[in-house]
């Protein structure tokens, strides 16, 4: 297979910096998949590599295809691992992204879902009482948007994630997986710039489970988010992604949904196939089974099922008792979650 | 001889080193310094700026001119990209260390000058307040009553008032509370925290209705510096604040005064229509405010379930014997919320006090959860034989509430019925069960759980890690 480069200078320098740099990060600079040889990220091919996406080697090094604005691929290693503090104290490291809230989620650590007893229970997170939580999450507090609606409470909101989650047949580290790959590929791509001092070519695409899904781009601002609970989880990035129905998919909803208002289906479509997040919803998926409440910002569950095609959408739809359009708009109220 | 010659020269050398560097300078060689000094200065970054401060001062008035001249000037170090603008800049800084009445003159007419950036504006304003000058104050009150101007400028003027600590300012100041921008307000609200005088006080208390939150935190934040006496009062009054970040330095703040503020957040949770109440419960938690704690049990029957949840959090925190009592009193379960508040908060600090009465809780069928895990946490062993009965019970809720239980306590008379539980359709009452089983470690109850595997054929719930 013929490997394009971004040029033949910028070759020969990876070429003079690629040992040393992954030596650094104790990675060799390819990957054997059936007996072929692949480059790392930043180094390019023209042709798709022929290995699943996303990828888990032997070694243990998760690894993600993605396309770039030039139509040309890579093999980004993306594996979900602690590592150094992300963005304090000039660290750009991992952060902590296998961290489950233990102390207060036995059951979460060990499951990857919450358990309901538990969250019955629970009347403080991290040391900070529920109520403190969901005031410094509601719009217009410790963030102008919000961690989740006027209307709704941390509580309520893990509740009804939980449910979610569990009626897929899914758990948090699963659905935080994605978010993670992608905060991986975005802190390595960034790494690469400055170690380089050149502009990479932008990601535009993932190859992910069989489906491609466009990576809009992602752009931090001058300052961070805090985290509404007492933990070291900041945020920096806004995140957009999504990808496009396939037809089969569309005319799938089309037809279970035929009751809904042509506005309504279309809110659905839009709800389930694309995604405004922060990474701080990786960390938090993870940590605490959150997904944050319906601000722009959510990382619903359901959407990542179906974006990252962790299920079908048949089989998210049938886990939803085909409510779906409901499970992606109604507010997590007290009411509605006790 | 020699050595003669050679002390003759260097004292020569040294005495001409002087004169050039201190003695004084015709014209020309004042001409040619400054040419020089300047010429350096333009390719500098900010950061260096300083090193020239002595050297402008030393100079002082024959550097103006120049210095306006060089207005017109592209920047020999881009700053950022902004050229023009660090251009000007890099002449405001300059003009603002040499403090000379020229140089005030200068200021004020970068001021006034509409054709050149906001931000020089804004700088030479600024600048102005370090002079000193009483032109510099005139000129800075005419920037602030002239309502056409940038307000950019404006703010820079406020600041120039505040550094002067303009007590003449002060009724303008006050009178330019309702400018539009946030900006001037907050400068505004910074020139009378620095004047501090009783008048700028009075417009800082004014400044406390501002629709803006940040001119809220700055207010406050003054107030309660140059009014010490009423420190608390300011507070109390900025944990009502619409705000979140002022009502947050308000707790922080608070809490900071420890009992000093308890009399005053105990009236405050007493008042139902004080919007501040549950901040005032989440400082008293805070500072475990033993003398509050009764207080803070009546709030578990709020209807506000804020109110509520910190409340137990609070009682949790103070843990103290005074609470039992009345805790117990609450379990007799005619108000539900307060009687699981309160079921809450005595496994939380376990009250061994509290068994007899969660036993009986433990009957009512509406109540078991609550109860099962309260007494699981005080480690009650008296409990087992009543949750094992429970364990076969109906509703989902309470099965896994018991199996939870069940498994905290980890007692090997428990190993049969927890054995019986990893069959339950239930996964999360099999998980606690298999934990309870693990927990308990004997033979037979490892024995359970592996004949449990065996038969099921696949994995347990609680196999099923993480990763």
């Amino acid at each position: 297979m013929r490997v394009n480069r971004f040029s033949i200078h910028s070759f020969l320098f990876c070429l003079l910096l690629s040992s040393m740099i992954f030596s650094v990060d104790d990675r060799s600079g390819q990957i054997s998949f059936e007996g072929r040889s692949y480059p790392l990220y930043p180094e390019t091919m023209v042709m798709p590599p022929d290995i699943p996406s996303p990828y888990l080697t032997n070694e243990g090094l998760e690894i993600m295809v993605v396309i770039t604005k030039t139509g040309e691929y890579a093999i980004v290693p993306v594996t979900v691992e602690n590592g150094e503090s992300w963005l304090i104290d000039n660290k750009r490291g991992k952060g902590n992204q296998l961290k489950v809230d233990a102390k207060d989620f036995p059951y979460l650590a060990k499951t990857g879902l919450h358990s309901e007893i538990e969250l019955q229970d629970t009347k403080r997170i991290t040391g900070k009482s529920l109520a403190e939580i969901t005031e410094s999450g509601r719009p217009g507090c410790s963030s102008g948007v919000g961690f989740m609606a006027q209307e709704e409470d941390i509580l309520s909101v893990l509740k009804g994630d939980n449910r979610f989650v569990s009626q897929m047949g899914l758990t948090h580290p699963e659905l935080s997986r994605p978010i993670f790959h992608i905060f991986n590929l975005i802190r390595l791509h960034e790494e690469w710039e400055r170690k380089l001092d050149i502009d990479l070519e932008s990601v535009d695409h993932l190859l992910y489970n069989g489906v491609k899904i466009c990576l809009s781009g992602w752009q931090s601002g001058h300052g961070w988010q805090d985290s509404i609970f007492d933990d070291e989880i900041r945020g920096y990035y806004q995140i957009d992604l999504g990808r496009e129905l396939e037809s089969f998919e569309k005319s799938y909803l089309m037809e279970s949904y035929s009751h809904l208002t042509e506005d309504q289906r279309s809110e659905m479509l839009e709800k389930v196939s694309q995604l405004h997040i922060g990474e701080m919803a990786a960390f938090y998926s993870m940590r605490y089974g959150f997904y944050e409440g319906h601000t722009e910002y959510r990382a619903d569950p359901i959407a990542l099922a179906f974006i990252f095609r962790l299920k079908s959408i048949e089989e998210i739809d049938k886990a939803l008792n085909g409510r779906m359009y409901k499970a992606l708009t109604e507010f997590f109220t007290k009411n509605k979650m006790e | 001889m020699k050595n003669f010659i050679g002390w003759i020269i260097i004292t020569f050398y040294m005495t001409m080193t002087f004169l050039l560097a201190f003695g004084h300078e015709n014209p020309d060689q004042l001409e040619v310094r400054i040419s020089h000094v300047l010429h350096e200065f333009w390719s500098v970054k900010k950061g260096s700026w300083d090193l020239y401060r002595e050297t402008f001062r030393e100079i002082g008035d024959p550097l103006i001119n120049p210095l306006m001249k060089k207005l017109a000037e592209k920047n020999a170090v881009p700053e950022a990209g902004r050229e023009e603008e660090w251009n000007q800049r890099r002449v405001v800084w300059a003009l603002g260390e040499i403090k000379t009445e020229m140089a005030v003159l200068a200021l004020i007419s970068i001021v006034r000058d509409e054709t050149l950036h906001v931000w020089a504006r804004n700088e030479a304003a600024r600048a102005l307040g370090h002079t000193g000058s009483e032109h510099a104050l005139d000129s800075l009150i005419q920037v602030l009553e002239d309502k056409e101007i940038d307000p950019i400028v404006t703010r820079g003027a406020t600041y120039g008032l505040g550094f002067l600590k303009a007590v003449k300012a002060v009724p303008m100041l006050i009178e330019s509370l309702d400018d539009n921008h946030t900006a001037v307000r907050m400068g505004i609200v910074y020139a009378l925290g620095q004047i501090g005088t009783d008048e700028a006080v009075d417009g800082l208390i004014q400044s406390l209705d501002d629709t803006d939150g940040y001119v809220r935190r700055m207010s406050y934040s003054y107030l309660r510096t140059l009014k010490p006496d009423k420190n608390i009062e300011f507070l109390t009054l900025s944990l009502r604040d619409k705000d979140w970040g002022v009502r947050e330095d308000a707790i922080e703040d608070l809490v900071k005064l420890e009992d000093a503020t308890v009399d005053i957040l105990i009236q405050i949770i007493e008042d139902k229509k004080n919007p501040a109440r549950w901040q005032a419960v989440r400082i008293l938690g805070k500072i475990q405010a033993e003398k509050a704690s009764l207080e803070i049990v009546a709030l578990l029957k709020d209807d506000d379930w804020m109110i509520r949840n910190e409340a137990a959090v609070a009682l949790a925190l103070i843990n103290t014997k005074g609470i039992i009592a009345p805790l117990i009193g609450l379990l007799s379960g005619i108000d539900k919320k307060s009687c699981e508040s309160a079921a809450w908060i005595l496994g939380e600090i376990r009250s061994q006090d509290a068994v007899e009465p969660l036993l009986k809780l433990l009957e009512k069928d509406d109540y078991s959860v609550i109860a099962a895990m309260a007494l699981a946490k005080i480690g009650s062993m008296e409990a087992e034989i009543p949750l094992i009965h429970k364990l076969v019970t109906v509703d989902v809720q309470n099965r896994r509430a018991v199996a939870w239980a069940l498994s905290k306590l980890a007692s090997e008379y428990s190993v049969r019925p927890l054995a019986q539980a990893l069959k339950d359709a239930d996964r999360e009452v099999r998980f606690w069960a298999a934990e309870g089983l693990k927990k308990i470690g004997t033979p037979e109850a490892l024995e359970a759980l592996m004949e449990e595997k065996k038969s099921h054929g696949e994995k347990l719930s609680f196999e099923k890690s993480n990763r």
